[in-house]
C-alpha cells in the first residue's frame, strides 16, 4: 500500500521532502530539526504510511545515536555526568552531540521515507522524465528504489526452491544461520544474473541511456501543486541562503540540528 | 513502420563465423528476410539457433557478449531495426512498467513517442498478441504462457521492420499457439519481416515460406519446410516435432486411469487476492502413473503444483499424497513426499556443481554424504547428465538446467514428482531423457506433468487431466 501521497504528482512530495531535509540540517537550531522530524512523521501518519516511515527512521536514527553515545563513553568529571554505568559515564555534551546528529538524520530519513514508502518508483521516474530526466538516470532511480523489494523477492524465490528440497528455515538460531548461509551465495548470484537479464531486456526494447523517454500516461500536475512546489523550492533556497550568509558572518544562527 | 519495397530486405545476414564465450557457435550463414516474409530457423538444442537470432536482431556483440565475423545489415533502418522475443518469458520484463499495459509501452516510451501514439501502439500490439484482457494485470502474477504473449506484444509495440522470435510457442497452450500463428500471419501480411526460431515444425510448416535448418552451428538444409520434411523424414525426428512423436500405446490419453490414488486433491480453492485461480478442484493421480495436466495458459496448472507443495496457501480443500495429508505441513516437510520442478528451473538451482545440486535434497533430508552423492549420481544418469557432475549449474544450457532440476528432485526420492512444462525448449533427445525420468518415477510412486506438449503427453504419459479455466 502506497498511501494517499501517491495521488499527488510525485514531484510535490519530493520537493516537500527536500525542503524538510534542508530545514533539518540548515535551519535555525535547536528547533528546526525536531520540528522537521515531527512534520515528517505527522504527514506520514496522515497519509497512511506512518508505520513504514517510522520503521525506517528508527532503523537509521537509533543505531546512529547509540553508536555515537558508545563512542562518547568515558570517565567524566562527577559534576558533568548524567549517566554513570560503573567506571565510565556520559556527560550532557555527549548526549547533546548524539542527538544533534541523530535528530536531523531522523528528520531527513523520515522526509525521504515519504518517497520510498509513499510514491510508486515508476510514477516518480515518469514525472521526472517529463522534466527532462535522462533515461539512464530514470532507470538508476527505479532500480535503487526497487532494490530492496527486488532482493527480498529473489530471496523468497531461492528460499522456496531450497524449502522444496527439504531445507527447514524455522527452528533454533543454528538452523536459521545455516539457512542464511545457504541463501546468501545463490541470492547474490541470482541478483547479478537478473541484472544482466534486465539489461538485455532493456536493450531489446530500444533503451538508450542518454535518450529522453516519454510516457504512456503523463502524470497529472494540478495548478495548486505547481504553486505549492514553487513555494517549497523558494523556501528551500531561502533556508540554504540564510545558512550560507550565517556561516559567512561567522557562525551566527547555529544551524545544524538540536 | 519504415517505408519499403519488397526487394529491399529487412535483414541481410552474411556471417562467416560467430564466437560466443571463445567457442565457435555458428559457422557460415547467409540469410535475407524481406518485408512480409516469414523465415523459419530449426535445429536441435545447441545447433546455434539462438545465436543466429541474436545476431539477426543486432543484439549479439552489443547486449550479449560475442564476436561476429561477418556483416549484419538492416537496410530498412528503424529505431530499433529489429524487435526480439526471447524464449524465456521470465527474463524479458524490463520492470519499468508496473502493469502489462505499462510494460508493453516501455518500447514506444524509449522511442520518445507522444502519448497518443504510444496508446495506439500499445492497444494494437496487445490486440494482435491476444493479450488485451491482461492489460491491467501485474506482469509478475502472470503464467508463463500469458507472459509470453506480453513479450510478443512488447516486441510488436516497437513497430520495427523485423521481428525475431526465439521459440515463442514453448510456453503456449495449443489454442494460444494457433492464435500466435494467426498473429504472425497477420503481421507478415502488414509487411513486417519475421525470423522465427521454432522447434515445432508444424508451426513452421504452416507459416514459413523458407526454413533454415541448423546442426552443430552449420546450415544443414534450407528451403520450403514441407518439402524439407518430405524429403528428409529423419530431420523431423531429430528436431522433436509432433509428427515425429509416435505414441507408445494410444493416440488419445484416457482422462482417468484405474488404480489407487497416490495424489488425491479434493475441492481445492486457491486465490491470489481477489483473483480466484482454482475453485473446488478435485484431481487424482494413480500410483505407478504419469499423468499429464493440460489446460489453457492461466488455468492454474502451476498454481495447483505450488499449492500441493505448499508455496501458495490454499483457502480450502484437502491434499493427500500416499495417504498422508499435506495441507497442514510446511513446505520442507512436504518435500519428503513431493518433488516439484519449477517452470523456470534456472531459478531453482543454487549449488556450485551439478553433483552438489542433485545431492542437496538427500543431504538436507538426512542422508549421509556418500549416500546422497550415490543417489544424486543415479538421478543424473537417468536424465543423461552423468558426465557433467563437476560443471557449474549456471553454465548449463537452459534445457540441461531443466533436466538437472528434474534429477535434483528425483534424487530426494519423492512419492510424487511434479514437472512444470518440462519439455519447453527440449529437442527429441531431451524429451526422451525426461521420459526416462517418468519411467524411473513410476516404480516409486507417480508423476504429474504440466504440459502443453500433447505429443510428449501421448508418448510418455499414461493419462491426462484438463485443468479448467476458472476465470478468463
Amino acid at each position: 500500500m502506497r498511501g494517499s501521497l501517491d495521488r499527488w504528482n510525485p514531484r510535490t512530495p519530493l520537493a516537500a521532502a527536500l525542503f524538510l531535509v534542508a530545514a533539518s540540517y540548515a535551519g535555525p537550531a535547536p528547533w528546526s530539526a525536531p520540528a522537521a522530524l515531527a512534520v515528517a512523521l505527522g504527514v506520514a501518519a496522515a497519509t497512511g504510511i506512518g508505520r513504514r516511515v517510522a520503521t525506517l527512521v528508527l532503523a537509521v536514527a537509533v543505531p546512529t545515536a547509540v553508536l555515537l553515545l558508545v563512542m562518547h563513553l568515558h570517565a567524566p568529571s562527577p559534576g558533568a555526568s548524567i549517566v554513570r554505568p560503573g567506571a565510565v559515564g556520559l556527560d550532557r555534551a555527549a548526549v547533546l552531540d548524539a542527538l544533534g546528529v541523530a535528530i536531523p538524520l531522523a528528520a531527513a530519513v523520515g522526509a525521504l521515507g515519504w518517497i520510498v514508502a509513499g510514491v510508486a518508483p515508476r510514477r516518480l521516474t515518469r514525472a521526472l522524465a517529463e522534466r527532462g530526466l535522462p533515461a539512464w538516470a530514470a532507470y538508476v532511480l527505479v532500480a535503487s528504489l526497487e532494490a530492496v523489494p527486488e532482493a527480498r523477492r529473489r530471496a523468497r524465490e531461492v528460499l522456496d526452491a531450497q524449502r522444496c528440497r527439504g531445507l527447514g528455515v524455522g527452528g533454533g538460531p543454528l538452523s536459521r544461520v545455516r539457512a542464511l548461509i545457504s541463501l546468501a551465495g545463490p541470492l547474490v548470484v541470482s541478483l547479478v544474473t537478473e541484472s544482466e537479464e534486465r539489461a538485455l531486456a532493456l536493450d531489446a526494447r530500444g533503451f538508450e541511456p542518454g535518450g529522453r523517454r516519454t510516457a504512456l500516461t503523463p502524470v497529472p500536475d494540478r495548478r495548486g501543486e505547481r504553486t505549492a512546489r514553487a513555494a517549497l523550492w523558494l523556501a528551500t533556497a531561502l533556508i540554504l541562503a540564510w545558512r550560507l550568509v550565517a556561516a559567512w558572518r561567522g557562525g551566527g544562527g547555529g544551524g545544524g540540528g538540536a | 513502420m519504415v517505408g519499403s519495397t519488397n526487394d529491399t530486405p529487412a535483414l541481410a545476414l552474411r556471417l562467416a563465423r560467430v564466437e560466443v564465450g571463445g567457442v565457435t557457435a555458428l559457422g557460415p550463414v547467409r540469410l535475407d528476410v524481406r518485408p512480409g516474409e516469414i523465415v523459419g530457423v530449426a535445429g536441435h538444442v545447441g545447433a546455434g539457433k539462438t545465436t543466429l537470432a541474436l545476431a539477426a536482431a543486432g543484439l549479439l556483440g552489443r547486449a550479449v557478449p560475442g564476436r561476429i565475423d561477418g556483416e549484419v545489415h538492416h537496410p530498412l533502418g528503424g529505431v530499433p531495426p529489429a524487435s526480439y522475443v526471447f524464449a524465456n518469458p521470465w527474463t524479458q520484463l524490463t520492470e519499468l512498467g508496473g502493469t502489462v499495459e505499462e510494460e508493453v509501452a516501455v518500447g514506444p516510451e524509449n522511442q520518445g513517442l507522444p502519448p497518443a501514439t504510444i496508446r495506439e501502439r500499445v492497444d494494437a500490439a496487445l490486440a494482435l498478441a491476444d493479450a488485451a484482457h491482461l492489460a491491467p494485470r501485474e506482469p509478475r502474477t502472470l503464467s508463463g504462457g500469458e507472459l509470453q504473449r506480453v513479450a510478443l506484444a512488447s516486441a510488436l509495440a516497437l513497430d520495427a521492420p523485423l521481428v525475431v522470435l526465439d521459440e515463442p510457442t514453448a510456453q503456449l497452450d495449443p489454442d494460444a499457439t494457433r492464435e500466435l500463428v494467426a498473429a504472425l500471419g497477420a503481421l507478415a501480411a502488414r509487411g513486417v519481416a519475421v525470423l522465427l526460431v521454432e522447434q515445432n515444425l508444424d508451426v513452421l510448416a504452416s507459416l514459413a515460406s523458407r526454413v533454415v535448418v541448423l546442426a552443430d552451428g552449420a546450415v544443414l538444409a534450407e528451403g520450403d519446410p514441407r518439402a524439407l520434411l518430405e524429403r528428409w523424414p529423419p530431420l523431423d525426428a531429430r528436431l522433436g516435432s509432433v509428427a515425429a512423436a509416435e505414441p507408445r500405446g494410444t493416440t488419445a490419453l484416457p482422462a482417468r486411469a484405474a488404480g489407487a490414488p497416490l495424489l488425491d486433491v479434493e475441492k481445492l480453492d486457491v486465490a491470489y487476492g481477489e483473483h480466484v485461480v482454482l475453485r473446488e478442484l478435485s484431481i487424482r493421480v494413480p500410483r505407478g502413473a504419469a499423468c499429464a495436466w493440460l489446460g489453457r495458459n492461466g488455468a492454474g496448472k502451476s498454481t495447483l503444483a505450488r499449492a500441493i507443495m505448499g508455496l501458495v496457501p490454499a483457502r480450502g480443500g484437502t491434499i493427500r499424497v500416499d495417504g498422508t495429508r499435506l495441507d497442514a505441513l510446511p513446505v520442507e516437510r512436504r518435500a519428503r513426499h513431493v518433488g516439484l520442478v519449477f517452470q523456470d528451473p534456472g531459478r531453482q538451482l543454487f549449488s556450485r556443481t551439478v553433483l552438489e545440486e542433485a545431492a542437496f535434497g538427500p543431504r538436507v533430508l538426512g542422508a549421509r554424504r556418500a549416500d546422497a552423492e550415490r543417489r544424486a549420481r543415479e538421478a543424473l544418469d537417468v536424465v543423461g547428465l552423468g558426465d557433467l557432475e563437476r560443471d557449474h549449474p549456471g553454465d548449463l544450457a537452459p534445457q540441461l538446467q531443466r533436466r538437472l532440476a528434474i534429477a535434483a528432485a528425483l534424487a530426494s526420492g519423492p512419492r510424487l514428482l511434479i514437472l512444470d512444462e518440462p519439455t519447453a525448449g527440449q529437442d527429441a533427445a531431451g524429451k526422451a531423457w525426461i521420459g526416462r525420468a517418468l519411467d524411473a518415477q513410476r516404480e516409486r510412486g507417480a508423476s504429474a506433468v504440466i504440459t502443453h506438449d500433447r505429443s510428449f503427453a501421448r508418448r510418455y504419459c499414461d493419462m491426462a487431466e484438463t485443468i479448467p479455466l476458472t476465470s478468463p
